[in-house]
Protein backbone atom coordinates (compact mmCIF):
# COMPACT_ATOMS: atom_id res chain seq x y z
CA UNK A 1 0.00 0.00 0.00
CA UNK A 2 2.97 2.46 0.59
CA UNK A 3 4.65 1.43 -2.46
CA UNK A 4 1.09 2.61 -4.52
CA UNK A 5 0.81 5.47 -2.77
CA UNK A 6 4.95 6.62 -3.26
CA UNK A 7 4.42 5.50 -7.03
CA UNK A 8 0.98 7.39 -7.35
CA UNK A 9 3.09 10.71 -5.58
CA UNK A 10 6.07 9.89 -8.37
CA UNK A 11 3.40 9.90 -11.08
CA UNK A 12 1.98 13.01 -10.00
CA UNK A 13 5.22 15.14 -10.13
CA UNK A 14 6.12 13.71 -13.16
CA UNK A 15 2.47 14.74 -14.51
CA UNK A 16 3.22 18.21 -12.51
CA UNK A 17 6.35 19.17 -14.26
CA UNK A 18 5.10 18.03 -17.49
CA UNK A 19 2.42 20.60 -17.37
CA UNK A 20 4.55 23.13 -16.18
CA UNK A 21 7.01 22.81 -19.14
CA UNK A 22 4.07 22.57 -21.39
CA UNK A 23 3.24 25.61 -20.06
CA UNK A 24 6.51 27.38 -20.13
CA UNK A 25 6.83 26.40 -24.08
CA UNK A 26 3.65 28.20 -24.73
CA UNK A 27 4.36 31.12 -23.06
CA UNK A 28 8.04 30.92 -24.80
CA UNK A 29 6.53 30.08 -28.41
CA UNK A 30 3.89 33.30 -27.73
CA UNK A 31 6.60 35.72 -26.98
CA UNK A 32 8.46 34.63 -29.91
CA UNK A 33 5.84 34.78 -32.50
CA UNK A 34 4.43 38.13 -31.16
CA UNK A 35 8.40 39.85 -31.59
CA UNK A 36 9.00 37.98 -35.00
CA UNK A 37 5.57 38.54 -36.37
CA UNK A 38 5.83 42.31 -35.70
CA UNK A 39 8.90 42.94 -37.39
CA UNK A 40 8.64 40.21 -40.72
CA UNK A 41 6.34 41.86 -43.21
CA UNK A 42 4.34 39.46 -45.18
CA UNK A 43 3.04 41.89 -47.97
CA UNK A 44 4.13 44.22 -50.26
CA UNK A 45 1.98 47.12 -51.26
CA UNK A 46 2.82 49.14 -54.45
CA UNK A 47 1.32 52.56 -55.33
CA UNK A 48 1.98 54.68 -58.52
CA UNK A 49 0.88 58.11 -57.76
CA UNK A 50 -0.73 57.64 -55.04
CA UNK A 51 -3.17 54.45 -56.41
CA UNK A 52 -2.69 51.07 -55.05
CA UNK A 53 -1.22 48.85 -58.00
CA UNK A 54 -1.09 46.22 -56.10
CA UNK A 55 -1.16 44.05 -52.85
CA UNK A 56 1.12 40.81 -52.97
CA UNK A 57 2.25 38.46 -50.45
CA UNK A 58 5.96 38.57 -49.77
CA UNK A 59 5.96 34.59 -49.62
CA UNK A 60 6.03 34.44 -53.32
CA UNK A 61 9.05 35.86 -55.72
CA UNK A 62 7.98 37.75 -58.55
CA UNK A 63 8.34 40.98 -60.64
CA UNK A 64 6.31 43.58 -61.14
CA UNK A 65 7.02 46.10 -64.22
CA UNK A 66 6.12 49.83 -63.09
CA UNK A 67 5.36 51.58 -66.32
CA UNK A 68 6.00 55.26 -65.08
CA UNK A 69 5.77 58.15 -67.26
CA UNK A 70 9.69 58.15 -68.17
CA UNK A 71 9.89 54.41 -68.39
CA UNK A 72 9.41 51.30 -66.63
CA UNK A 73 10.76 50.67 -63.11
CA UNK A 74 11.23 47.06 -62.14
CA UNK A 75 10.42 46.04 -58.78
CA UNK A 76 11.40 42.49 -57.28
CA UNK A 77 9.68 40.21 -54.23
CA UNK A 78 12.54 37.60 -53.77
CA UNK A 79 13.32 35.72 -50.15
CA UNK A 80 11.03 37.22 -48.34
CA UNK A 81 11.71 40.69 -49.05
CA UNK A 82 11.23 43.62 -52.13
CA UNK A 83 13.54 45.51 -53.85
CA UNK A 84 13.89 48.16 -56.69
CA UNK A 85 16.08 46.47 -59.28
CA UNK A 86 16.23 49.85 -61.74
CA UNK A 87 14.32 53.11 -62.06
CA UNK A 88 14.47 55.53 -64.95
CA UNK A 89 14.62 57.83 -62.24
CA UNK A 90 18.02 60.60 -62.57
CA UNK A 91 19.36 59.99 -58.81
CA UNK A 92 18.63 56.08 -58.02
CA UNK A 93 18.23 56.68 -54.42
CA UNK A 94 15.49 53.85 -54.99
CA UNK A 95 17.52 51.22 -55.96
CA UNK A 96 20.08 52.18 -53.83
CA UNK A 97 17.66 51.14 -51.14
CA UNK A 98 18.39 47.48 -51.16
CA UNK A 99 16.14 44.59 -50.06
CA UNK A 100 13.13 45.76 -47.67
CA UNK A 101 12.04 42.88 -45.43
CA UNK A 102 10.51 44.41 -42.16
CA UNK A 103 6.79 45.65 -41.22
CA UNK A 104 6.61 49.35 -42.01
CA UNK A 105 9.91 49.56 -44.18
CA UNK A 106 9.30 51.21 -47.42
CA UNK A 107 10.83 52.30 -50.32
CA UNK A 108 9.77 55.48 -52.48
CA UNK A 109 10.68 56.70 -56.06
CA UNK A 110 9.56 60.47 -55.25
CA UNK A 111 10.38 61.49 -59.15
CA UNK A 112 8.62 58.97 -60.79
CA UNK A 113 5.79 58.61 -57.75
CA UNK A 114 6.13 55.09 -56.96
CA UNK A 115 5.72 53.93 -53.34
CA UNK A 116 6.79 50.44 -52.21
CA UNK A 117 5.36 49.82 -48.38
CA UNK A 118 6.06 46.44 -46.45
CA UNK A 119 3.32 45.73 -43.91
CA UNK A 120 2.00 42.73 -42.31
CA UNK A 121 1.17 44.17 -38.78
CA UNK A 122 2.02 47.12 -36.31
CA UNK A 123 4.77 49.30 -37.61
CA UNK A 124 7.33 49.12 -35.05
CA UNK A 125 10.53 51.04 -36.62
CA UNK A 126 10.34 53.58 -39.42
CA UNK A 127 12.43 55.45 -41.42
CA UNK A 128 12.84 59.11 -41.48
CA UNK B 1 -9.20 12.48 -13.52
CA UNK B 2 -8.75 9.09 -15.74
CA UNK B 3 -5.98 8.76 -18.10
CA UNK B 4 -6.82 9.22 -21.68
CA UNK B 5 -8.10 12.94 -21.02
CA UNK B 6 -5.19 13.95 -19.04
CA UNK B 7 -3.02 12.54 -22.27
CA UNK B 8 -5.22 14.53 -24.24
CA UNK B 9 -5.04 18.15 -21.98
CA UNK B 10 -1.52 17.23 -22.25
CA UNK B 11 -0.90 16.54 -25.37
CA UNK B 12 -3.27 18.91 -27.69
CA UNK B 13 -3.38 21.76 -25.38
CA UNK B 14 -0.19 22.91 -26.61
CA UNK B 15 -0.66 22.46 -30.07
CA UNK B 16 -4.40 24.25 -30.09
CA UNK B 17 -2.61 26.73 -27.73
CA UNK B 18 -0.26 27.59 -30.79
CA UNK B 19 -2.93 26.96 -33.64
CA UNK B 20 -4.75 29.77 -31.25
CA UNK B 21 -1.99 32.32 -31.56
CA UNK B 22 -1.34 31.90 -34.94
CA UNK B 23 -4.47 32.13 -36.08
CA UNK B 24 -4.92 35.51 -34.04
CA UNK B 25 -5.63 38.83 -36.29
CA UNK B 26 -4.93 41.87 -34.63
CA UNK B 27 -6.82 45.06 -36.06
CA UNK B 28 -5.33 46.88 -38.88
CA UNK B 29 -6.47 49.20 -40.54
CA UNK B 30 -4.57 50.83 -43.96
CA UNK B 31 -5.30 53.55 -46.05
CA UNK B 32 -3.02 55.29 -48.60
CA UNK B 33 -3.57 59.15 -50.39
CA UNK B 34 -2.11 60.47 -52.52
CA UNK B 35 -2.45 64.55 -50.74
CA UNK B 36 0.17 67.32 -50.10
CA UNK B 37 2.42 66.42 -52.96
CA UNK B 38 3.05 62.79 -51.86
CA UNK B 39 1.60 59.86 -50.49
CA UNK B 40 0.16 58.89 -46.92
CA UNK B 41 0.13 55.97 -45.01
CA UNK B 42 -2.70 55.96 -42.64
CA UNK B 43 -2.51 53.25 -40.14
CA UNK B 44 -4.90 52.48 -37.75
CA UNK B 45 -4.49 49.80 -35.10
CA UNK B 46 -8.13 50.34 -33.60
CA UNK B 47 -11.75 51.28 -34.71
CA UNK B 48 -13.22 50.94 -38.12
CA UNK B 49 -12.22 50.93 -41.37
CA UNK B 50 -14.53 53.58 -42.05
CA UNK B 51 -12.60 55.86 -39.97
CA UNK B 52 -9.43 54.94 -42.27
CA UNK B 53 -11.46 56.01 -45.01
CA UNK B 54 -12.76 59.13 -43.77
CA UNK B 55 -9.45 60.57 -42.61
CA UNK B 56 -7.97 59.37 -45.71
CA UNK B 57 -11.67 61.56 -47.47
CA UNK B 58 -10.28 64.51 -45.38
CA UNK B 59 -6.45 64.63 -46.18
CA UNK B 60 -7.29 64.64 -49.95
CA UNK B 61 -10.19 67.14 -49.48
CA UNK B 62 -7.70 69.82 -47.21
CA UNK B 63 -5.31 69.52 -49.32
CA UNK B 64 -7.14 70.54 -52.54
CA UNK B 65 -7.97 73.84 -49.88
CA UNK B 66 -3.96 74.51 -49.87
CA UNK B 67 -3.43 73.33 -53.12
CA UNK B 68 -1.88 76.53 -55.34
CA UNK B 69 -3.17 74.59 -58.81
CA UNK B 70 -6.83 73.89 -57.83
CA UNK B 71 -9.45 76.43 -57.65
CA UNK B 72 -11.58 74.90 -54.99
CA UNK B 73 -14.54 77.04 -53.53
CA UNK B 74 -12.25 78.87 -50.17
CA UNK B 75 -9.44 77.95 -51.05
CA UNK B 76 -5.73 79.48 -51.61
CA UNK B 77 -5.67 78.79 -55.58
CA UNK B 78 -8.22 81.68 -55.84
CA UNK B 79 -7.33 83.68 -53.12
CA UNK B 80 -4.32 83.98 -55.25
CA UNK B 81 -5.88 84.56 -58.39
CA UNK B 82 -8.42 86.87 -57.32
CA UNK B 83 -7.07 88.27 -54.56
CA UNK B 84 -10.30 87.72 -52.04
CA UNK B 85 -11.63 84.66 -51.25
CA UNK B 86 -14.43 83.83 -48.78
CA UNK B 87 -12.49 81.14 -46.97
CA UNK B 88 -12.28 77.90 -45.96
CA UNK B 89 -11.97 77.37 -42.30
CA UNK B 90 -8.64 74.90 -43.40
CA UNK B 91 -7.53 77.46 -45.15
CA UNK B 92 -8.09 79.99 -42.00
CA UNK B 93 -6.60 78.02 -39.90
CA UNK B 94 -3.39 77.72 -42.27
CA UNK B 95 -2.69 81.43 -42.17
CA UNK B 96 -3.11 81.70 -38.40
CA UNK B 97 -0.22 79.01 -37.77
CA UNK B 98 1.36 80.77 -40.12
CA UNK B 99 1.40 83.67 -38.13
CA UNK B 100 2.35 81.75 -34.82
CA UNK B 101 5.26 80.27 -37.12
CA UNK B 102 7.00 83.13 -38.29
CA UNK B 103 6.31 85.22 -35.08
CA UNK B 104 8.49 81.90 -33.60
CA UNK B 105 10.85 81.78 -36.41
CA UNK B 106 11.59 85.75 -36.15
CA UNK B 107 10.93 86.41 -39.63
CA UNK B 108 12.76 83.27 -40.91
CA UNK B 109 8.96 82.15 -42.31
CA UNK B 110 7.21 83.86 -45.00
CA UNK B 111 4.11 82.60 -46.96
CA UNK B 112 4.45 84.74 -50.25
CA UNK B 113 7.31 83.22 -50.86
CA UNK B 114 5.38 80.99 -53.66
CA UNK B 115 6.44 82.51 -56.74
CA UNK B 116 10.71 82.77 -55.83
CA UNK B 117 9.89 79.19 -55.13
CA UNK B 118 8.38 78.08 -58.50
CA UNK B 119 11.15 80.26 -60.38
CA UNK B 120 13.93 78.49 -58.63
CA UNK B 121 12.56 75.24 -58.86
CA UNK B 122 12.30 75.40 -62.57
CA UNK B 123 15.53 77.26 -62.94
CA UNK B 124 17.24 74.27 -60.96
CA UNK B 125 15.24 71.65 -62.67
CA UNK B 126 17.25 73.53 -66.09
CA UNK B 127 20.43 72.84 -64.47
CA UNK B 128 20.34 76.88 -63.69
CA UNK B 129 20.52 79.32 -60.72
CA UNK B 130 18.34 82.50 -60.41
CA UNK B 131 20.24 85.23 -61.51
CA UNK B 132 20.64 88.14 -58.10
CA UNK B 133 18.19 90.14 -60.33
CA UNK B 134 15.29 88.07 -60.75
CA UNK B 135 15.87 86.77 -56.91
CA UNK B 136 16.05 90.46 -55.59
CA UNK B 137 12.69 91.74 -57.46
CA UNK B 138 10.78 88.38 -56.46
CA UNK B 139 11.88 88.52 -52.90
CA UNK B 140 10.90 92.60 -52.64
CA UNK B 141 7.65 91.53 -54.15
CA UNK B 142 6.78 88.80 -52.06
CA UNK B 143 7.95 91.18 -48.78
CA UNK B 144 5.42 93.72 -49.97
CA UNK B 145 2.59 91.13 -50.15
CA UNK B 146 0.36 90.59 -46.73
CA UNK B 147 -3.19 89.47 -46.25
CA UNK B 148 -5.82 91.00 -44.52
CA UNK B 149 -8.56 89.17 -42.54
CA UNK B 150 -11.90 90.03 -42.15
CA UNK B 151 -13.80 87.43 -40.16
CA UNK B 152 -13.72 84.65 -42.72
CA UNK B 153 -12.78 86.43 -45.78
CA UNK B 154 -9.41 86.51 -46.65
CA UNK B 155 -7.46 89.76 -49.07
CA UNK B 156 -4.76 89.50 -50.51
CA UNK B 157 -2.79 92.57 -50.82
CA UNK B 158 0.65 93.06 -53.49
CA UNK B 159 1.41 90.79 -56.38
CA UNK B 160 3.22 87.93 -54.63
CA UNK B 161 1.51 85.09 -54.45
CA UNK B 162 0.38 82.72 -51.21
CA UNK B 163 1.70 79.23 -50.36
CA UNK B 164 1.17 77.48 -47.67
CA UNK B 165 2.89 74.05 -47.96
CA UNK B 166 5.40 74.39 -45.47
CA UNK B 167 2.87 73.80 -43.07
CA UNK B 168 -0.01 72.10 -44.88
CA UNK B 169 1.17 68.61 -44.02
CA UNK B 170 1.06 69.06 -40.25
CA UNK B 171 -2.07 71.29 -39.96
CA UNK B 172 -3.83 68.22 -41.20
CA UNK B 173 -2.31 65.83 -38.76
CA UNK B 174 -3.67 68.27 -36.44
CA UNK B 175 -7.19 68.12 -37.27
CA UNK B 176 -6.13 64.22 -37.57
CA UNK B 177 -5.53 64.11 -34.12
CA UNK B 178 -8.22 65.94 -33.06
CA UNK B 179 -10.33 63.43 -35.16
CA UNK B 180 -8.65 60.10 -33.76
CA UNK B 181 -9.42 61.53 -30.32
CA UNK B 182 -12.93 62.20 -30.75
CA UNK B 183 -13.31 58.46 -31.88
CA UNK B 184 -11.38 57.34 -28.65
CA UNK B 185 -8.70 56.12 -31.10
CA UNK B 186 -4.95 55.82 -29.49
CA UNK B 187 -3.21 52.98 -31.32
CA UNK B 188 -2.30 54.67 -34.98
CA UNK B 189 0.14 56.13 -36.89
CA UNK B 190 -0.09 58.27 -39.75
CA UNK B 191 2.83 58.41 -42.21
CA UNK B 192 2.39 61.84 -44.63
CA UNK B 193 5.47 60.90 -46.85
CA UNK B 194 8.39 60.10 -43.93
CA UNK B 195 8.73 63.74 -43.23
CA UNK B 196 5.24 64.59 -41.18
CA UNK B 197 4.46 61.82 -38.81
CA UNK B 198 1.86 61.35 -36.03
CA UNK B 199 2.69 58.59 -34.04
CA UNK B 200 0.16 57.44 -31.13
CA UNK B 201 0.61 53.96 -29.50
CA UNK B 202 1.56 50.59 -30.40
CA UNK B 203 1.18 47.07 -28.96
CA UNK B 204 5.00 46.38 -28.04
CA UNK B 205 5.66 46.87 -24.28
CA UNK B 206 7.02 50.23 -24.40
CA UNK B 207 4.26 51.13 -26.92
CA UNK B 208 6.65 53.20 -28.83
CA UNK B 209 8.15 52.84 -32.37
CA UNK B 210 11.55 53.44 -33.79
CA UNK B 211 12.28 56.32 -35.54
CA UNK B 212 15.56 55.93 -38.03
CA UNK B 213 16.85 59.31 -39.15
CA UNK B 214 18.38 58.80 -43.07
CA UNK B 215 20.43 61.35 -42.49
CA UNK B 216 22.53 60.04 -39.82
CA UNK B 217 22.56 56.52 -40.04
CA UNK B 218 22.63 54.25 -36.52
CA UNK B 219 21.02 57.09 -34.31
CA UNK B 220 17.56 56.96 -33.68
CA UNK B 221 14.63 57.96 -31.20
CA UNK B 222 11.87 55.85 -29.78
CA UNK B 223 8.16 57.67 -30.07
CA UNK B 224 4.89 57.61 -28.69
CA UNK B 225 1.93 59.75 -28.88
CA UNK B 226 3.94 62.53 -30.79
CA UNK B 227 4.24 64.01 -33.84
CA UNK B 228 7.46 64.57 -36.00
CA UNK B 229 8.75 66.45 -38.62
CA UNK B 230 11.75 66.11 -40.65
CA UNK B 231 13.03 68.90 -43.21
CA UNK B 232 15.78 67.72 -45.02
CA UNK B 233 17.82 68.15 -48.66
CA UNK B 234 19.49 64.59 -48.88
CA UNK B 235 17.11 63.75 -51.99
CA UNK B 236 16.11 67.11 -52.75
CA UNK B 237 19.02 69.03 -53.54
CA UNK B 238 21.10 70.61 -56.55
CA UNK B 239 24.45 70.75 -57.81
CA UNK B 240 25.40 73.65 -59.25
CA UNK B 241 28.52 75.26 -60.53
CA UNK B 242 29.91 73.57 -56.76
CA UNK B 243 27.10 75.04 -55.34
CA UNK B 244 24.09 73.34 -53.37
CA UNK B 245 21.01 74.64 -53.97
CA UNK B 246 17.36 72.88 -52.63
CA UNK B 247 13.54 73.59 -52.21
CA UNK B 248 14.03 75.52 -49.17
CA UNK B 249 14.16 78.85 -49.72
CA UNK B 250 15.48 81.40 -47.36
CA UNK B 251 12.64 84.26 -46.29
CA UNK B 252 15.28 86.47 -45.43
CA UNK B 253 17.83 86.04 -48.43
CA UNK B 254 15.58 84.99 -51.06
CA UNK B 255 18.08 82.01 -51.91
CA UNK B 256 17.46 77.96 -52.87
CA UNK B 257 19.85 76.89 -50.09
CA UNK B 258 20.23 75.52 -47.00
CA UNK B 259 22.34 76.00 -44.10
CA UNK B 260 21.59 71.99 -42.63
CA UNK B 261 21.79 68.92 -44.15
CA UNK B 262 18.38 68.32 -41.80
CA UNK B 263 16.35 69.16 -39.11
CA UNK B 264 13.95 67.14 -36.90
CA UNK B 265 11.56 68.36 -34.45
CA UNK B 266 9.19 66.28 -32.31
CA UNK B 267 6.39 67.38 -30.38
CA UNK B 268 2.62 68.12 -29.71
CA UNK B 269 1.88 70.23 -32.62
CA UNK B 270 2.22 68.60 -35.95
CA UNK B 271 1.35 72.38 -37.92
CA UNK B 272 4.16 74.01 -35.61
CA UNK B 273 6.72 71.37 -35.95
CA UNK B 274 6.27 71.13 -39.89
CA UNK B 275 7.05 75.16 -39.99
CA UNK B 276 9.62 75.23 -37.75
CA UNK B 277 11.63 72.42 -39.12
CA UNK B 278 11.54 74.44 -42.12
CA UNK B 279 12.64 77.83 -41.13
CA UNK B 280 15.53 75.73 -38.57
CA UNK B 281 17.43 74.38 -42.15
CA UNK B 282 18.42 78.07 -42.17
CA UNK B 283 18.61 78.38 -38.44
CA UNK B 284 20.95 77.05 -35.55
CA UNK B 285 21.57 75.63 -32.57
CA UNK B 286 20.43 78.65 -30.60
CA UNK B 287 16.78 78.60 -32.43
CA UNK B 288 16.53 75.35 -31.65
CA UNK B 289 17.09 75.67 -27.78
CA UNK B 290 14.90 78.52 -28.01
CA UNK B 291 11.99 75.99 -29.61
CA UNK B 292 13.02 73.61 -26.64
CA UNK B 293 11.21 76.04 -23.88
CA UNK B 294 7.94 75.59 -25.92
CA UNK B 295 8.74 71.95 -25.65
CA UNK B 296 9.67 71.06 -28.73
CA UNK B 297 12.70 68.72 -28.97
CA UNK B 298 15.34 67.61 -32.04
CA UNK B 299 18.46 67.52 -33.65
CA UNK B 300 20.34 69.36 -36.50
CA UNK B 301 22.20 67.74 -38.94
CA UNK B 302 24.80 69.02 -41.12
CA UNK B 303 26.34 66.70 -43.67
CA UNK B 304 29.45 66.10 -41.05
CA UNK B 305 27.49 64.90 -38.95
CA UNK B 306 25.01 65.73 -36.03
CA UNK B 307 25.18 69.82 -35.72
CA UNK B 308 22.72 69.93 -32.26
CA UNK B 309 20.43 67.45 -30.80
CA UNK B 310 18.08 67.97 -27.78
CA UNK B 311 19.54 66.32 -24.17
CA UNK B 312 18.24 62.07 -24.45
CA UNK B 313 16.32 62.58 -27.79
CA UNK B 314 18.85 60.75 -29.58
CA UNK B 315 19.55 57.17 -29.08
Amino acid sequence: MQAKASSSRKVILIESIVLTLVFIGIVLYAIIFAMTKKENASKVNITYQGELLYSLPLSEDKDINIATSDGPLFIRIEEGGVRVVSSPCANHFCVNEGIKSKSGESIVCAPEGVGVYLIGGEVGEINL
Amino acid sequence: MSRKPKSFFLFFLPILSMGLFSCSSPIHHLEYVYAYGTTWEIHLYEGEKADAENLASFVSSSSRVLDLDSRVEGGIGLLNQVGQVKADPFLLDAIHLASEVEELSKGSFSISLAKLTSSWLTSLEKGEALSEEVVSSLLEEAKQTHLKIEGDVIYKIGDGQIDLGAIGKGLCLDKIKIKLDELGIKKYLINAGSSSLLIGENSSSSGEVKVNLDDLKGKYFQAKNIAVSCSSISRQKYEIGGEVYSHIIDANTGLASARHQAAILVGDKAGLLDGLSTCLMNLGESELKEFEKGGIKGALIDKEGLVYASEGFLL
